[in-house]
């Protein structure tokens, strides 16, 4: 019995290892590509870190376009609009001067369908880290800007300016994705705008500041209620 | 040649100015101007910068080259709803030391879009959805991008009203607005001319955010640490860095009328001129642009 518990600790933690050195050496590959350290790249900003011993550096986020729609028949004829809550996070380098965390949801009702989604091939670029499991069908990854990475024993920071704080595991979210469902993998091409937080007792909030045609219609068209929106949808179909 | 150190500082003090100027698109308070290479002569006595764009050889061909030339010559040709120009002029380079301006693939990894500008390496990010898009298309996208390297901020109002090219796109990657407007070029010369004024910053929602207790040790973070820089230390994003140039020639106004350019720092003789009108020179190094 002891044996057998030896050896399971022994395993767990030579797989705890393995997948260090890979989520390492994947972070390191990024950097390296990049040869000499480019001024305002992660691997300048560690070098600078490194050189001060300072342990932590925040980067400017990335100036990300969003889509937009002339409304709610719009945003749910291009996406799929799903109530989904997060159940865990992580993030990677992107590319030389930035950060994506890959954010896994559990899908708790798909509400509608796309009819006529643009872009196809915007969703066959996105391609989920090996790394972060996903149920296609009870599960969704979708990325945000920004994260919070390791490099060289530096914590790197980037805060993306909408979406930073927010899809924590206590909250659940009305969703417009741009969603490959075979891969359970999506974008949030709208960004912040896509993103409704709801509270438990139904009600919608938007997330971004200021007017939009989305925003409004959501006010209007369905008091900012689940149920309203629900109803709304199924009439169009 | 010669280089020449110089303190650049924009100012962190919080100035409350009621503008009566539109404020879309916004602009950063805090994002400096463009870096530019050399300088030429404008209209009306004014003087332009002109900021290299160096864009990356293995996507810099048909569509996609064609479509970033529109939109160096669409901003270059913009104008202010005064009828004002631009201050910047946007010129291809084959050097990347002296872009001010870089375009690379990769914007698949963009977060949400098709397109996305990285601040600290002055890079618009073009995925392949966006390069293989029409001429027009893609000078649309590459333009919006532009608007950030100059200060500007995405439209606040999302809507298909084409009143600002830092409005969003629609479908495979189109942008609503397929060049840059009157409001645009009038936001990039209040981000010029009266920064302090701009209502965005580029950092997150708390800008001065202190590293965690133990972190950062006792020294100074900010930029040129005991050399002049500004604040204390604790680390926290800041608007002082130390920039290095080098200049290699000097315009100047002569005594008896029009102007002088001595390449190779040969300065002008006193004698001669009557005021250094100014310094063609480019950013060779700088330290602690961003937040620490």
């Amino acid at each position: 019995m002891k044996r057998k518990l030896a050896a399971i600790t022994a395993l767990v933690f030579v797989l705890a290892a393995a997948a260090w050195a890979t989520e390492r050496a994947r972070n390191q590959n990024v950097l390296r590509a990049q040869g000499e350290e480019k001024r305002g790249t992660i691997a300048w900003y560690v070098k600078k870190a490194k050189e001060k011993g300072v342990r932590r550096v925040v980067l400017l986020p990335a100036e990300e376009n969003f889509a937009i729609v002339s409304g709610l028949d719009d945003a749910a004829s291009q996406f799929t609009v799903v109530l989904a809550r997060p159940v865990g996070k992580k993030s990677y380098v992107a590319t030389e001067a930035s950060l994506v965390t890959w954010n896994r949801f559990r899908v708790l009702e798909v509400l509608s369908t796309p009819t006529a989604a643009p872009c196809a091939t915007c969703l066959a670029d996105l391609v989920a880290p090996p790394d972060v499991p996903v149920t296609p069908g009870e599960e969704i990854l979708v990325p945000t800007g920004g994260g919070t990475v390791v490099v060289d024993g530096v914590t790197v920071v980037a805060k993306d300016k909408h979406l930073g704080e927010h899809f924590l595991p206590s909250q659940q979210y009305l969703l417009f994705l741009a969603l490959d469902p075979a891969r359970g993998v999506g974008k949030l091409r709208m960004g912040p705008y896509g993103v409704f937080p709801v509270d438990d007792n139904g009600d919608i909030r938007p997330l971004a500041q200021g007017d939009a045609p989305l925003k409004h219609d959501l006010e209007a068209q369905s008091g900012n209620s689940l149920a309203g929106l629900k109803a709304r949808l199924r009439g169009r179909r | 040649m010669k280089s020449v150190l110089h303190l650049i500082f924009a100012t962190t003090m919080a100035v409350c100015v009621v503008s009566a100027q539109t404020q879309d698109p916004p602009c950063y308070s805090d994002r400096p101007a463009p870096a530019y290479y050399r300088t030429e002569a404008g209209p009306n006595g004014s003087t332009i910068r002109v900021v290299g764009v160096y864009v990356d050889p293995a996507i810099d061909t048909g569509n996609f080259a064609a479509g970033v030339t529109a939109a160096m010559n669409n901003w270059n040709g913009a104008h202010a709803p005064d009828g004002t120009d631009l201050p910047y002029r946007y010129e291809r380079v084959s050097d990347p030391a002296q872009a001010g301006l870089r375009i690379e693939g990769g914007g698949e990894n963009c977060a949400y879009g098709c397109a996305c500008y990285y601040p600290g390496t002055h890079t618009i990010a073009a995925a392949a959805t966006v390069r293989d898009n029409t001429i027009d298309e893609i000078a649309a996208t590459i333009a919006h991008e532009m608007g950030h390297n100059m200060g500007l901020v995405n439209s606040g109002n999302l809507t298909t009203n084409p009143t600002s090219v830092m409005q969003g796109y629609t479908g495979d990657c189109i942008q609503v607005t397929n060049a840059p407007q009157p409001n645009d070029v009038a936001q990039v010369n209040r981000h010029d001319t009266q920064r302090a004024t701009c209502t965005q910053t580029q950092t997150a929602t708390s800008p001065d955010e202190p590293l965690p207790a133990g972190d950062g040790g006792g020294g100074s973070l900010e930029p040129g640490g005991g050399g002049g820089g500004g604040g204390g230390g604790g680390g926290y994003c800041t608007t002082w860095w130390w920039v290095w140039y080098s200049c290699d020639c000097e315009n100047a106004q002569l005594r008896g009328g029009g102007y002088i350019q001595s390449v190779g720092y040969a300065r002008v003789p006193a004698a001669r001129r009557t005021r250094t009108r100014e310094y063609c020179c480019h950013e060779t190094n700088r330290e602690y642009a961003g937040c620490w």
